[in-house]
């Protein structure tokens, strides 16, 4: 991963009312990464999404994407950008086919890129169908392949998963990795700390409209792995979990070596553990 | 601001597949053409004042009635399934966006405009087709911004259509009732939609129409007030 900020955030505020929703943000995503944004509801994802898409104007602060401040956007920056955000809507009264081509048109990609890209969600049988009769599952397929018919630079995720079947989320985690490979920089928000561990190189815990850490989610979880443990399940199936000292590691030595061990695991914290140590709350 | 053909190509292929699938919508042209054959058809008045009142009849239904309907229906739509701002970030900046949306609402009525004169048995001789083009194509185009401007405000599509009704029936029954008083005849003379039957009266009448300098005014006001209002509406409103 090279060292070249493709989104830079500096001292970003936005209140509504008397409530700030954002207070001072300050972070950098890097091109080609996977970057999440990790927090309840109402703690400012969609709002930061909305400020580094245009669609929202900070009160203070920069936020500056592909070089250009999101406030003064110019429309042809939209052609470097996917989004989808929970309110992104469809014509439901078009073909699957047809919503696509509109977009094919106004970002002039070829044509012949959508049968692959309906292949690529899983649509192309119901590329005929009227959008309205789309299940919600595949109607945010639909929104994703929207979103990279233009080969976007960087594609914004706003909840991409929220209230899909685990078949089409493991099709949209397998899918935001092949754009990731293929250089597609990606900006993720989510509350759901499983998909974040899985989908992210780097996370920014949001809490109260603050950054309350960042960092990957790796390191997270070792840097607040106050207390290690490991958890053992003997052949007998007795379960055990154990503090980290010499007898331990002496202990599970024997049962390796005379095949007692069944299984083995560490239990540094998750995201969700660290999210509570760091804001004593939790995600959802 | 950059204007981008093929951009307008896109939104103006887009609204022609969505305003051809929309029956509701299209009812309304539908209503003018069947309103002026089922005049001439079954009430055979074949004097002049029955052509032209059916004539005007037709045309306003169309042109008012349709413009704004054209205009505020598939912005309310847009807003209630959020697709505008997902046309707005996808690189389609506003002139785009309302060119793209006005040029197949002015087809269509356009269309259904130059159909209404022979249906009602009214000659090309009797009517100058290029004034008739200039007048009906300058009202359609003030009615579908001020349709733009109502949808605009409007949350979803049954409330454009309750918004518009208001607008529609005042620019379309002033001008029609203008003969029934001086306030109103004289409040007709204001409205854009009032120069249509001025021009189809002096057309049938005298057979003859002359652009007069207040016509073109009033004509130009509208087209500007309303383009302003629509500026000020988008600007404040194309994200909510």
């Amino acid at each position: 991963m090279t060292n070249n900020p493709i989104i830079e955030v500096k001292q970003l505020y936005k209140s509504f009312g008397n409530e700030p929703a954002l207070n001072n943000l300050d972070f950098s995503v890097e091109k080609g990464e996977i970057f999440g944004f990790l927090g309840p509801s109402g703690a400012g994802k969609t709002t930061t999404i909305k400020i580094l898409t245009g669609q929202l104007n900070q009160d203070s602060g920069s936020a500056t994407v592909l070089g250009s401040n999101s406030q003064h956007f110019k429309e042809n920056i939209y052609e470097h950008i996917g989004v989808v955000t929970h309110d992104s809507g469809l014509y439901e009264n078009l073909l699957a086919y047809n919503n696509l081509v509109t977009f094919a048109r106004i970002f002039n990609s070829d044509k012949k890129s959508i049968d692959p890209l309906l292949k690529r969600v899983g649509l192309y049988n119901d590329r005929n169908k009227l959008v309205k009769k789309f299940s919600q599952g595949m109607k945010q397929r639909l929104i994703l392949a929207r979103a990279i018919l233009n080969r976007p630079e960087i594609l914004f995720l706003d909840e991409p998963t929220n209230g899909i079947d685990p078949g089409t989320t493991k099709e949209i985690h397998k899918l935001i990795f092949e754009l990731r490979d293929s250089g597609t920089t990606i900006f993720l928000t989510t509350h759901n700390m499983t998909e974040a561990t899985k989908l992210c190189d780097r996370v920014a815990l949001l809490n109260d409209g603050k950054i309350a850490e960042i960092g990957s989610p790796q390191d997270l979880s070792l840097k607040y792995n106050k207390k290690i443990q490991f958890k053992v399940l003997l052949k007998d199936n007795e379960s055990l979990k154990l503090n980290d000292s010499e007898e331990t590691r002496g202990k599970i030595n024997w049962w390796l070596e005379n095949g007692e061990l069944q299984t083995i695991h560490s239990c540094e914290p998750t995201l969700e553990d660290v999210f509570l140590q760091v804001t004593g709350r939790k995600l959802k | 601001m950059n204007i981008s053909l093929r951009k307008i190509n896109a939104i103006f292929i887009l609204k022609l597949q969505l305003f051809l699938g929309n029956l509701s919508l299209l009812m309304i042209p539908a209503m003018a053409i069947g309103y002026v054959v089922i005049f001439k058809n079954f009430f055979p008045a074949n004097t002049v004042a029955f052509k032209a009142l059916t004539l005007n009849m037709g045309i306003l239904l169309n042109i008012i009635m349709g413009g704004i309907m054209f205009g505020a229906y598939p912005i309310a739509e847009e807003k209630e399934h959020h697709t505008l701002g997902v046309l707005m970030t996808s690189s389609i900046n506003a002139t785009e966006y309302f060119i793209g949306s006005l040029l197949p609402a002015l087809l269509i009525l356009t269309i259904t405009n130059i159909i209404l004169v022979p249906l009602n048995g009214t000659s090309w001789n009797q009517v100058s087709i290029i004034n008739y083009l200039i007048i009906t194509v300058i009202c359609s185009i003030i009615s579908i911004l001020i349709g733009f401007t109502l949808g605009l405000f409007s949350k979803n599509q049954t409330n454009a259509g309750v918004v518009s009704l208001l607008p529609a029936a005042i620019f379309t029954l002033v001008p029609l009732f203008k003969g029934f008083s001086n306030k109103i005849s004289h409040t007709s003379d204001f409205l854009y939609s009032g120069v249509i039957p001025r021009f189809i009266n002096q057309s049938l009448f005298k057979h003859s129409y002359s652009w007069s300098l207040f016509e073109v005014s009033v004509l130009i006001a509208w087209f500007i007030i309303f383009s302003i209002v629509l500026f000020y509406a988008y600007r404040y409103k194309h994200f909510d």
